[in-house]
């Protein structure tokens, strides 16, 4: 596979991945939660979030971390093919 | 995925720091010194970084009604190991933690334990292990990165069945319920993330298989 070709197959990749992302199915976390005060009923955690997102601003950030992770890949990939 | 805040009790909390520390500051001291003697191997960390970055903000809808992230340490494993790799996964989980409310900073110990170490460990062994037998690179790859996402879960889950065991059937009753809770959901996107590290690391054999010659990754042509 060409280089170029693969790139464009991994981004494809990626974007149906954050697209298919836009869900309001329950989180395995939560699952877990549910899990852990099935089995101790009185279990309360003994610390909280400092910060809570709301739905929006937690979208947001999720994108955000997606997308410093891929604006550094790119940077990097890029400085790479320059430096041959 | 991550313990959330508050969810573990402060003794198991404690522990798993404790074990968890050693490790990232054995990662960090290795990271330096082998920036320090090639300086190339940056623009390896970073992408491997960014990858993880990326990897775990996806949240995929799975079976049974319910969703996970990936991991996104595979691609790390593989190069670096685990004790770097956990320096990797502690950053993701920080911001995730103060940005997202997602994991938590009592339970950061526990889960740098499971996404950055244990999890890594064993898709580095995995990868160490297929080339052996010869099973070719990028298979062996597959294997690594997806067996590194599930184990992550599988130790995540002892995790919880240690510090919440069941009244009847104790930890290892715990165990198969929170495995069930998690493995299930994430042997789909186990077998996603092998493949779109497979891709990843493919290509940057393409454009910069040097590095992983010197990070003796693979073996240069010939041997």
């Amino acid at each position: 596979m060409s280089n170029i070709s693969l790139l464009m197959a991994i981004a494809a990749v990626v974007v149906i991945l954050m697209l298919a992302g836009e869900n309001n199915t329950a989180g395995s976390d939560e699952l877990a939660k549910d899990a852990i005060q099935e089995i101790e009923r009185d279990y309360r955690p003994w610390f909280n979030p400092i910060w809570s997102p709301d739905k929006r601003t937690e979208t947001l950030l999720f994108s955000l971390q997606a997308a410093v992770g891929i604006l550094i890949i790119l940077y990097f990939f890029g400085h790479s093919i320059k430096g041959k | 995925m991550h313990i959330m805040e508050g969810f573990l009790p402060p003794i198991w909390s404690v522990t798993w720091f404790a074990v968890s520390l050693p490790v990232i500051a054995l990662g960090i001291r290795r990271l330096n010194r082998m920036v320090k003697d090639d300086p190339q191997t940056k623009s390896l960390l970073a992408v491997c970084g960014g990858f993880a970055f990326v990897l775990s903000s996806l949240k995929l809808p799975s079976v049974a009604g319910s969703s996970s992230h990936p991991t996104g340490t595979g691609m790390s494993a593989i190069f670096f190991g685990p004790s770097i790799t956990a320096v990797l996964a502690l950053i993701v989980l920080i911001y995730q933690a103060l940005f997202l409310a997602h994991g938590g900073l009592t339970t950061l110990g526990a889960n740098v334990f499971s996404m950055g170490i244990a999890g890594p460990f064993v898709g580095y062994m995995v990868y160490k292990g297929c080339l052996k037998i010869k099973l070719g690179f990028f298979p062996s790859v597959f294997l690594a990165a997806a067996l590194c996402d599930l184990s992550t879960y599988l130790v995540t889950s002892m995790q919880l069945a240690l510090a919440f065991p069941a009244a009847q059937t104790d930890v290892l009753g715990s165990f198969k319920v929170f495995a069930g809770v998690f493995a299930i959901t994430q042997v789909p996107l186990a077998l996603a993330e092998g493949l779109v590290t497979s891709m990843m690391i493919r290509y940057v054999v393409q454009i910069r298989v040097d590095i992983l010659h010197r990070l003796r990754t693979i073996a240069p042509e010939g041997s």
